[in-house]
């Protein structure tokens, strides 16, 4: 059963004069605890899917322009930022790219998940009012100060209970020494333990879907592992489906159950992890796979795609891809091709298979 | 946890430009011709008496280091010379009468400053690239760029004269007696002891000369917090904290705005002494009693005692607005408190 | 799209782009309104000055006249700007009042530049003792107020347009000591000066050829905003009488000196103090967008 259906999500980014379509007709399915990844270079529109998906677009210079995100029967899209607030979070959690800055430097580790947590129990409890209330943030503080003055405070349980469940939260993602770390500010944190912070905090929410915006980009190769390989353990142990947003096939490979791939602005290919690295099926997929360095002696194999990724702002006209591609046919310049089931569980847009 | 090395580096370096400060103004007054005239004037000589004192009490006659050193030690026991435009009266006692008025005003106009400057701030932020930002940056552009003489005189016109909606000149209604004496500064003993028919017609008094230096000083702020404010909601720390489902509203109070006010801090020494230096004119055109005025009498009538010591006294609020806005920035920014 | 669509109203900065390479300065419209009241001050400037020097008057009457008009004469056609209470034009005094302060303006600054540009950039590139005496010496300057110091120091002077200049000049350098101290030390990390180092060239010549260019545009747009600052701290020092000895004019001295006009004769003092407020914002606007055109804004 899907979690989450997105049938032609069209998305612009609008400047004066020019509109650049950075999501084209995008349907995507997630399903109850799948682990999904979206592939796909800089600039294809993953990020903006991703970010649309919880309603954090550029309010701004980005706007839906068609389609439908339904979650859990809702559609998303038709909800203003208040309604979509409360899916925030909870049901629909995030982590992003840049673990280093997306700490509040001014508030302590503990602060900042005691506010995730609080704004879950609030919801469950539906009391949303006292999420919102400004002293949850200082409880933590306040619990610290009762200890060192010995003044008993009625809101004292509640906010050990806080601490007890952010405590848990840390274990979870293997972080060793967790009350010492609620303790700290994300700035005395090496990054890799950030990115943990920033997945505990997104657990502790629980919630049934958790969106990664290249949550390892930015970390070093081994700590990279790392926080896949969790990711991968967390999968089973929480209840939660995972959306990755990746560039780096590799990194999809090792981690995903279904791959989906972008390419400009549209989504090209949809497949078993297995049956896409057997057999992948369009051309640019084919293209991706041979830029991995397979670690082999067959060097030959590491090829470049030769081009360059077409202006979004005038796309081409038919297949996107078709100026790079080396089966390129008359048709692919005409008409587009529609993303289709070719076989079981495997989609994709060209007009190589099927008709 | 260094905290108390911070402050303790901080307190150092704050009493090194102090004797800093007194370096200048000992420079100074050796640049008034004959040294003496910077503790009784030019008309020293009216006074051989005093003269022989101050003579021999401060070596004047001695090298210029052992006149240093006198010097200090004279300014260490209180006595800034005597202010021949007050009637040879001791410096010292002038500036305890004087000193109250100018840190009311001083006060006023910095949490007026910090009100408008603030809310200001954050309304433009709010209303980037909208009328309401524009309009908010031309206003404090033209509060900048007014010297705040020009903004006392149009307060003066239109509030006083035109609509008599406020009193001026003197700190109080005339009649008024003080409170009695407990920290000095009247309005504050007036508060403690009560006295609301001081307390109410001091505060008459002072909402226009604060007034004319928050508007000439709001600017600074302001603009600042604009800026900071888009720069900080953009951040990811900001992305987060809506990814987590907090509310709009909480999202800029408790993780915008007390990051976005770091940069506030930073130029709490420019608003000090944007402020001081208005009080000069403001105390002068409204004929309040603080320093300010006794500075612009003291220049009229060559009395260089009280020119120097006024310098100092300056010199003294602003090293110490620094030492808090120092400590303050511990408190609000644990990057400085831990790194 | 931004390398593809080049904006069209672009210009070359002249002797900037040659000394930062290719600083190209997107004109706009802060640059343009505040560029016409500033060239307005500056060109009125310049043509008093060349009017007194050849003795002729062309400000519409001659300032130090007096019974031009009536006496305080309120605005009228013939006297836009009224007559005071000698009966002179006021529009003609406050424009021969206009050198006054276009030069005290560019002066202070154009002084605090130079020389703070080679002192902040030898403490910054050589660090150790100058760099934390010149530290210590700017803190000391930036705990006394200007407008306080230039007091003390114009009353051991005299008052006159040189002295408060000179008072002007020694409370104002400290500022961009300290500024191009900082931008100094940002650049000298930098891989370019590191090789010149390496490349054994001394250290007058690395300043010069490489430390200076690189942070004299970062100054010079700080040095724009800051005239502004200097015209509205002279005018206090002018209202304060420590400017031109009267009956010369000077836009700070004409409203103190009408102050008690006021309520009669509005016009005499807040016209100078208009005339003030608008060369202080024409300086600023146009240094706002001169920043905003130079960090590509």
């Amino acid at each position: 059963m899907s979690l989450i259906t997105i049938t032609g999500l069209t998305i612009a980014y609008g400047f004066r004069d020019s509109r650049l379509i950075a999501v084209n007709s995008v349907d995507l399915e997630i399903g109850e605890k799948e682990f999904l990844a979206v592939v796909g270079e800089s600039g294809c529109g993953k990020s903006t899917l991703a970010l649309s998906m919880i309603g954090l677009l550029p309010k701004s210079v980005a706007t839906i322009v068609a389609g439908q995100i339904v979650y859990k029967g809702t559609d998303l899209v038709k909800l203003d930022n208040n309604e979509l607030r409360r899916y925030r979070g909870t049901e629909i959690a995030m982590i992003f790219q840049e673990p280093l800055t997306s700490l509040n430097p001014v508030y302590r580790v503990g602060d900042q998940m005691a506010e995730a947590i609080a704004i879950r129990e609030a919801r469950t409890g539906g009391d949303e009012a006292l999420a919102g209330s400004s002293s949850v943030m200082q409880e933590v503080h306040r619990s610290d100060e009762v200890r060192v003055s010995r003044v008993p405070r009625p809101k004292k349980r509640v906010s050990s209970e806080l601490k007890k469940e952010a405590v848990d939260a840390l274990k979870l993602v293997r972080i060793p020494d967790p009350e010492q770390v609620l303790e700290r500010y994300p700035f005395e944190l090496s990054g890799g333990m950030r990115q943990r912070v920033m997945i505990a905090m997104a657990l502790s929410q629980r919630p049934k879907l958790l969106v990664a915006d290249e949550p390892t980009t930015a970390l070093d190769v081994t700590t990279q592992a790392q926080v896949l390989k969790l990711m991968k353990e967390l999968m089973s142990e929480v209840n939660t489906s995972i959306l990755l947003i990746t560039h780096d096939l590799a990194v999809a490979s090792q981690v995903a159950d279904r791959v989906v791939v972008m390419y400009a602005a549209e989504v090209v290919e949809d497949a078993d992890v297995f049956a896409l690295f057997s057999e992948p099926l369009h051309p640019y997929t084919k293209g991706l796979l041979s830029c991995i360095p397979t670690g082999s002696k067959d060097d030959t194999k590491l090829l470049p795609i030769p081009g360059s990724v077409p202006d979004l702002v005038n796309p081409p006209v038919g297949c996107r891809y078709a100026s790079r591609c080396p089966y390129v046919m008359d048709v692919c310049r005409t008409r587009e091709p529609q993303l289709v089931e070719v076989k079981p569980k495997h989609k994709v847009a060209c007009y190589l298979y099927g008709k | 946890m260094d905290i108390g090395r911070y402050i303790a580096r901080r307190l150092l370096l704050a009493i090194f430009v102090l004797l800093g400060v007194l370096v200048v103004t000992f420079i100074l007054s050796h640049s008034y011709g004959d040294p003496i005239y910077a503790w009784l004037g030019k008309n020293a000589a009216l006074h051989p008496n005093l003269v022989k004192l101050y003579e021999d009490k401060y070596h004047l006659n001695d090298p210029v280091y052992i006149q240093f050193y006198y010097y200090i030690v004279g300014l260490a026991q209180g006595n800034l010379g005597v202010s021949p435009s007050r009637g040879f009266e001791p410096v010292s006692q002038v500036i305890e009468q004087t000193l109250p008025f100018t840190l009311q005003i001083a006060f006023f106009a910095i949490v007026m400053t910090l009100v408008m400057g603030i809310a200001l701030g954050i309304a433009a932020s709010f209303y980037y690239k909208r009328p309401v930002d524009y309009g908010v940056r031309a206003f404090y552009l033209a509060g900048y760029a007014s010297p705040s003489f020009f903004v006392a005189l149009i307060l003066l016109i239109v509030l006083v004269y035109y609509l008599h909606l406020l009193p001026s000149g003197e700190a109080v209604g005339v009649g008024i007696f003080p409170p009695h004496v407990i920290t000095g500064i009247p309005m504050l003993d007036a508060l403690i002891q009560g006295d609301w028919t001081y307390l109410g017609s001091a505060l008459q008094h002072i909402i226009l000369p604060s007034l004319a230096l928050a508007l000439t000083t709001f600017g600074v702020v302001t603009r600042i917090l604009r800026s900071s404010v888009l720069d900080v909601m953009q951040s990811n720390y900001i992305r987060t904290a809506r990814a987590k489902g907090v509310n709009e509203r909480t999202v800029f109070l408790r993780h915008g705005l007390r990051n976005a006010m770091i940069p506030v801090i930073t130029v709490s020494s420019l608003i000090v002494t944007f402020i001081l230096t208005g009080t000069v004119f403001v105390e002068y055109i409204f004929a309040y009693p603080g320093m300010g005025q006794y500075v612009v009498q003291a220049l009229l009538g060559q009395d260089f005692p009280g020119i120097l010591a006024c310098t100092l006294i300056y010199a003294l609020l602003i090293v110490l607005t620094n030492l808090a806005a120092d400590i303050l920035y511990v408190v609000v920014d644990p990057q400085i408190r831990l790194g | 799209m931004t390398e593809k669509t080049k904006p069209k109203n672009q210009m070359s900065l002249g002797r900037l782009a040659f000394i930062t390479g290719d600083a190209k300065v997107r004109v706009n419209k802060e640059m343009i309104i505040g560029g016409v009241i500033v060239a307005f001050f500056v060109v009125v400037a310049i043509a008093v000055t060349i009017a007194d020097i050849l003795h002729i008057t062309i400000t519409p009457y001659n300032p130090d006249t007096p019974n031009v008009g009536p006496l305080f004469g309120p605005p009228s056609l013939a006297h836009p700007m009224g007559t005071d209470n000698l009966g002179r034009d006021q529009l003609s005094r406050i424009l021969a009042a206009t050198p006054n302060a276009v030069v005290i303006g560019f002066v202070v600054v154009g002084f605090s530049l130079a020389l703070g540009l080679i002192i902040g950039s030898f403490a910054g590139f050589h660090g150790g003792f100058a760099d934390e005496a010149l530290m210590r010496l700017t803190d000391i300057f930036f705990a006394i107020p200007a407008l306080v110091l230039a007091i003390a120091i114009v009353a051991a002077l005299h008052a006159s347009l040189l002295n408060l200049m000179i008072a002007l000049m020694i409370v104002w350098w400290p500022a961009y000591a300290r500024l191009s101290r900082g931008e100094t030390l940002k650049v000298s990390h930098q891989n370019y000066i590191e090789a010149a180092r390496t490349s054994g060239y001394g250290s007058a010549r690395i300043i010069f050829r490489h430390v200076l260019p690189n942070i004299f545009v970062t100054l010079v747009v700080y040095a724009t905003l800051d005239i502004g600052t200097v015209i509205l701290t002279y005018s206090g020092l002018s209202y304060l009488g420590l400017s031109v000895p009267p009956p010369a004019p000077d836009w700070g001295y004409m409203v103190a000196s009408f102050g008690d006009s006021l309520l009669s004769d509005p016009w005499l003092p807040l016209f100078p103090g208009l005339l003030i407020a608008i060369s202080v914002i024409g300086f600023s606007i146009f240094g706002d967008g001169f920043r905003d055109a130079i960090s590509g804004n």
